[in-house]
């Protein structure tokens, strides 16, 4: 499964190599249009389509009903209660297409998630460092060793309830670079992306099992016996704005996504 | 792993293995930490946010709507309680049977065969119901919801003539495409909508009574087409058009023929064999889009038979279809590509007639879409949407049951009847939510199978069982056709009774016991044994005159309109060739006008056949005594009442001359109602004691209007019927 997960790390990052040239709202948008495409697949076949159309006729009537029947009180509340039944009934039949759709979604949200969620670390700008430590007992020997282009602003903060030690660092120029960490007699290390590249950006490598490695892809997990539990870099969130509305890539992705459905459906056959 | 290992120990009640394992992933999703529940959304955004939105706008609408119920209920209950504080009765159901005979109604009562009807009778009213001069459904049904008589209401038949061109148009509304277009290269672009403009003149009971504030559900009743705007639904019944713009016209695709056939009712396709697949076409409207247009708009489809099977699988716009050997399809949307991206929508059902010797395929006329209509059909438009996505598609043109077809052979009885009840199930549906939603007020629906089965089916009625009072001559078609028919037809016209009967006595089960059910039909039935041809008539007797040395033709051709004096068109019409009016009139408005329609009224009245030597035609209609009102002046100036078993002939309809004035009805067509209106009056019904005498369809409007306690305007010509519960 591990080998998996790393096979789709280098398919994405190939995927994303091919793309690098468009800005990230235009990558952005191409992922949106073959989520579409593939939901539409997908409901179109494991759904029961003419369910689907029966059930949103028969909630457009309800609808429809409210307004031809003002007047007749038992109609509108039977028609409001029918609505209801019915928009249950819609959900359920949504479901098993849902059920399908979910595992190859997550999979893909964790990938863009590496992409569009985080920018890298400001040049110039300070950011943390924070290392999770399995016992607090080795706190005071953790040390950290910067590549060139990384330095230090302050000396670090220990926190033994949490176990955790904190690292205010500044980039000096844009790039990737490598941290090593020494703890407990064991070395870990955690890639940093500093500069506005649009790139991988993990911000997060722990310790943990095969869904820790799904949700955290990009970087192998740290080993399972080591001192060192989790690595966190504090890197800020990648911004999409449009029309001067700032907003996280779920939004747009989200929006594009269901109005490439809504366009394609009927290229597709499928009853949304 | 898992998921296999729980196949391999699954029993049969298990869940199955996909639901276990994406059961499985939903659960991990939701219950692991934090950045798995930032991916909830948009995996489940198809399904969840459109359901969210529906539930979000209907809760925002619920929530307003009962926040504001409290005032709005007030000005209505004000309202309503006007309405109804003088009213007799919080509701009534009208039943229309277009064509319910009551000699035939009579006796089936007799035999026991109407429970129902026979309760009725017995609890409250039965009584035989006055119909229109001429009695042919569109004037009738005018009648009926207008009170008046039709030189009031304008229609005095389904066809009136074009005073200018001496052609036909449809009397009841008038469609013409948008006056300014845009040209571009070859494109013609219009700049408006269509102009669809009623020519039924009149306010129908229910527009009066919307304005009382009595809601109205109006299902399907004759000559509302367009439909007009009132406090109340309605859905347009007889003269909607198909998307053609005709009254109905059907397609046959079959590999017997190789050349198209172009009829009035119906166009005849071969079709084009492919491979396996053979490909054929539906013509739709004409292309008005491209001004070098030479043909139609088309929706192409192919039909693929399947070997041994007799089954064959017919494909169009990507959708399959598979239909066995006599077997209609469910509705199917026609999509017709006229360039722009204009799309003309419609729908039809096929019937596969046969697979084997040769591929023969029906298909419907192409009915406007009520999901999309093309053109109104219905009060709010958004009516015939809610009735087609509560019930599915329906059959929206007015003439839906396809008479022409089986007229001309192209169905047999089994597959017109069946369609005949298709419909009809699609009628009775609308009409029972009619009924459910119309708690108080009016619901009206008429109900055409009775009409259109009678006239197809009455050649199997038994001598006398038409009741044409021993007249019963030998019909063409029964001779041809009965052969071999068992008694299943003979039960036909029964059985759509008992129908009927049983309709009603669902309808009784869902009323309140104070309510006023009415069943009224507009006309009754008899024989149409044999046709007279009244172009024929005024030809031989000088009135009409031919070019010299020319045949005649459909719709008039090669008349001499310089000197003709008169013209038949249509089921019971003669037009006077009047100067000033008609655009070669020969007649002189006044002492002329008045002496040539006395004469022909004399001179028709009573005409004899020589073979029969039975009186063809019993009485005779001179408009000016017939007709009151302002549009008497549009009214044939001679309205013929034919005797039992005769009617106008199918040439004598279509403006044509031909050999001999009389000839034998060869056709399934085989009962009419075109004839003198004192033959073939209508039925009423009521659950309520009726009182009076000489009860007519024009009376329902203005005993409408007296129950609920409207003042019933002066210009109605029918009376209020006395009525009590008890």
């Amino acid at each position: 499964m591990t080998a998996l997960f790393s096979w789709m790390d280098k398919a994405f990052d190939v995927l994303f190599g091919l793309l690098r040239a468009l800005p990230p709202f235009a990558v952005l948008a191409v992922f949106s249009v073959a989520t579409a495409v593939l939901a539409l697949v997908v409901v179109r076949w494991t759904s029961d389509q003419q369910a689907i159309r029966r059930v949103k006729d028969r909630i457009g009537a309800h609808v429809l009903e409210v307004r031809l029947f003002p007047d007749q009180l038992r109609v509108v509340l039977r028609a409001y209660l029918s609505l209801f039944g019915h928009t249950l009934l819609y959900l359920r039949y949504s479901l098993r297409p849902l059920l399908f759709m979910t595992l190859p979604l997550l999979l893909l949200f964790v990938q863009m998630e590496g992409y569009f969620g985080r920018a890298g670390a400001p040049v110039g700008r300070d950011f943390l460092v924070r290392v999770t430590l399995r016992q607090a007992d080795g706190l005071a020997e953790v040390s950290l060793r910067l590549p060139p282009g990384l330095t230090q602003q302050a000396p670090a903060v220990r926190i033994a309830a949490e176990r955790e030690v904190d690292w205010r660092l500044r980039a000096e120029r844009a790039g990737a670079s490598e941290i090593q960490l020494s703890a407990g007699g064991g070395e870990a290390s955690k890639r940093i992306v500093a500069g506005e590249e649009f790139t991988r950006i993990v911000a997060v490598r722990e310790s943990g099992g095969l869904w820790t490695r799904m949700i955290h892809p990009g970087e192998a997990t740290l080993p399972a016996g080591g001192a060192v539990e989790k690595i966190e870099i504090e890197y800020p969130a990648r911004v999409f704005s449009l029309w001067g509305w700032e907003m996280d890539w779920l939004i747009p992705y989200l929006a594009v996504t269901l109005l490439a459905a809504l366009l394609l459906k009927g290229v597709f056959g499928t009853e949304l | 792993m898992s998921c296999m290992r729980n196949k391999e120990f699954a029993g049969k009640r298990r869940l199955p293995h996909w639901l276990g394992c994406a059961g499985l992933a939903l659960m991990l999703l939701l219950v692991l930490p934090a950045p798995a529940h930032a991916y909830v959304g948009p995996g489940a955004g198809f399904a969840v946010l459109s359901s969210f939105l529906t539930l979000l706008l209907a809760s925002v609408q619920a929530f307003f709507a009962l926040l504001t119920w409290p005032v709005r209920q007030i000005f209505r209950a004000r309202r309503r309680r006007r309405a109804y504080r003088r009213a007799r009765t919080d509701r009534v159901v009208i039943l229309g049977f277009d064509g319910m005979d009551p000699e035939l109604t009579e006796r089936y009562i007799r035999e026991g065969k109407l429970p129902n009807l026979a309760k009725l009778r017995e609890q409250g009213t039965f009584r035989p119901l006055a119909t229109t001069i001429p009695p042919i459904s569109p004037v009738a049904w005018s009648s009926f919801l207008t009170g008046v008589n039709p030189g009031k209401h304008n229609i005095y038949d389904f066809l009136a003539p074009d005073r200018q061109r001496y052609l036909p148009e449809l009397s009841s509304a008038r469609i013409r495409g948008s006056k300014r277009v845009l040209r571009i290269g070859r494109y013609v672009i219009p700049l408006g909508k269509p102009s669809i403009k009623p020519l039924r003149r009149g306010k129908p009971f229910w527009h009066y009574l919307g304005d009382a504030g009595v809601f109205c559900s109006v299902i399907r009743v004759p000559i509302t087409f367009p439909p007009e705007k009132f406090s109340g639904v309605l859905l347009s019944g007889m003269c909607v058009p198909d998307i053609q713009g005709t009254q109905g016209t059907f397609s046959y695709h079959t590999t017997r023929r190789e050349d198209r056939e172009t009829a009035s009712n119906r166009v005849v396709v071969p079709f084009v064999k492919n491979g396996k697949a053979f490909h054929s076409y539906i013509p739709g409207p004409p292309d008005t889009l491209r001004a070098d247009a030479k043909e139609e708009l088309r929706a192409h489809f192919t039909v693929k038979p399947l070997a041994g099977k007799r089954k064959a699988q017919l494909q169009m716009n990507g959708k399959k279809i598979e239909l066995s050997e006599g077997e209609y399809s469910e509705w199917a949307e026609v999509e017709f590509s006229a360039g722009l991206g204009v799309t003309v929508k419609g729908i039809c059902r096929f019937y596969l007639k046969s697979t084997q010797p040769e591929l023969e395929l029906y298909a419907t006329p192409v009915n406007i879409n009520p999901m999309n209509p093309a053109l109104p059909i219905s009060h709010p438009i958004s009516y015939s949407v809610y009735l087609a996505k509560l019930q599915g598609l329906y059959a929206t043109l007015g003439l839906a049951e396809d008479t022409w077809a089986l007229n001309d052979g192209f169905l047999d009885d089994k597959a017109f009847l069946e369609q005949c009840y298709l419909i009809h199930d699609e009628r009775e549906r609308m009409f029972f939510d009619a009924l459910e939603k119309t708690r108080q007020g009016v619901c009206v629906c008429v109900f055409d199978i009775t009409d259109r089965v009678q006239h197809m089916f009455w050649r199997y009625l038994k001598d006398g069982e038409g009741s044409n009072g021993g007249h019963v001559h030998s019909h063409g078609y029964v001779q041809a056709a009965s052969a071999g028919e068992g008694e299943e037809s003979e039960l036909v016209i029964e059985k759509l009774y008992q129908r009927m009967d049983a309709l009603i006595g669902r309808t009784v089960e869902k009323m309140e016991k104070d309510s006023l059910l009415l069943i009224v039909s507009d006309h009754g039935f008899k024989s149409f044994e044999r046709g007279v041809n009244l172009n024929t008539w005024l030809h031989q007797n000088g009135y009409l005159a031919l070019k010299e040395g020319a045949a005649s033709g459909d719709w008039f051709e090669d008349v001499d309109w310089t000197r003709t004096r008169a013209y038949a068109l249509g089921l019971n019409g003669i037009y006077l060739n009047l100067k000033g009016r008609e655009s070669s009139g020969t007649v002189e408005p006044g002492e002329e006008e008045k002496s040539l329609r006395s004469e022909l009224c004399a001179k028709l009245e009573g005409l004899s056949d020589p073979a029969t030597s039975q009186a063809a035609i019993r009485r005779t209609f001179n408009s000016m005594q017939a007709f009151t009102g302002p549009y008497r002046e549009n009214a044939p100036d001679v309205v013929i009442g034919f005797g039992a078993g005769y009617r106008a002939s199918w040439d004598s309809a279509q403006g044509r001359v031909t050999k001999e004035v009389f000839e034998v009805n060869a056709k399934a067509w085989s009962g009419d109602h075109c004839i003198d209106p004192e033959l073939v009056p209508g039925v009423l019904f009521s659950n309520w004691k009726i009182g009076g005498e000489k009860h007519a369809i024009t009376d329902v409007a203005p005993t409408l209007l007296d129950l609920f306690g409207l003042k019933v305007p002066g210009h109605m010509d029918g009376k209020v019927w006395p009525s009590s519960r008890e």
